[in-house]
């Protein structure tokens, strides 16, 4: 039996399985690692639209998005070999791409602001602390969507990679503490942590865009 | 033993069982409303970045073959 066998992909998860027509992640996982491109095409028009999405709510960059989505992708191709089917291959390709991402952020010496950083502030919070307000005064007016939008990216951008990573899994794509620990190799503690204070951060820049709405 | 922080978020996520769930809020009675206040920020996230649409996506799919293919052409040594 091939070691890939008896996996179960969140595809099928999500379409079920009276979609037989489909390939299963797993499958095609098997005919890459077989050497076939054709395969990997079919992998690549599955997932891009996600892997899109995650590493341009990361970078607020079209051109990088695309740029880093494309060496995900390759990355992955040279890599299936080692996809040995002990997670599903989203979380296995998650993984490659997000390294990617937090990589390029790291080299462009993005690193975040110190405030909420986990790394440095201590364990005893105070439960009652309201977080800090926004520098930008509270709008007399709604915001336009565009507004919304470029504060929104703002925000992001004044998080580190690590943190950006655990919003867009956990608020954006709805991942499992444990997915996200496995995709960020780091303890579940870690990531309810970062979790915790890239939530403190972002509602302190947000607040009077969330109110206002 | 769990930290603040990670009885906090599980708490927000409504991740925590019942009885932990009371307990933690009767500890902690002044950061109920902070619940509420996250919903709006998850849901504000969730409208804006959510299903961000890859332009020219078949240029993209080709793009990725075309590396592969030359990554797995071999010379061919004369």
């Amino acid at each position: 039996m091939n070691e890939l066998d008896g996996c179960t992909s969140k595809v099928e998860v999500a379409y079920g399985p009276s979609d037989a027509v489909e390939s299963s992640d797993v499958e095609l996982a098997k005919r890459c690692q077989a050497g076939d491109p054709n395969a990997y095409n079919e992998l690549v028009t599955r997932y891009r639209n996600k892997a899109f999405t995650m590493i341009y709510g990361m970078v607020q960059n079209e051109q990088d998005a695309w740029d880093l989505a494309q060496e995900g992708f390759l990355k992955a191709w040279r890599s299936i070999r080692r996809f040995k089917g002990e997670s599903s291959f989203y979380t296995w390709f998650y993984r490659i791409i997000a390294n990617v991402t937090i990589d390029s952020l790291r080299r462009k010496g993005i690193h975040g602001e110190s405030e909420f950083d986990d790394r440095i502030m201590s364990a005893n919070v105070d439960p009652g602390s309201r977080t800090t307000p926004s520098s930008v005064p509270p709008p007399h007016e709604k915001l336009e969507q565009g507004e919304i939008k470029q504060r929104i990216n703002e925000a992001m951008a004044k998080l580190s990679p690590e943190h950006r990573a655990v919003i867009m899994m956990k608020e954006i794509e709805d991942l499992q503490y444990s997915e996200i620990a496995e995709i960020l190799k780091c303890s579940i503690g870690t990531v309810m942590s970062r979790l915790f204070y890239a939530r403190k951060k972002m509602q302190s820049l947000l607040r009077d865009v969330y109110e206002n709405l | 033993m769990k930290t603040f922080e990670e009885k906090y978020t599980t708490w927000l996520d409504g991740a925590l069982k019942s009885e932990e769930a009371s307990a933690f809020e009767s500890e902690h009675a002044l950061i109920i409303h902070e619940k509420g206040d996250f919903l709006k920020l998850k849901s504000l996230l969730r409208e804006n970045l959510q299903g961000k649409s890859l332009d020219a996506p078949d240029f993209f799919n080709s793009q990725i073959m075309v590396q592969i293919e030359r990554e797995t052409t071999k010379p061919i040594l004369v």
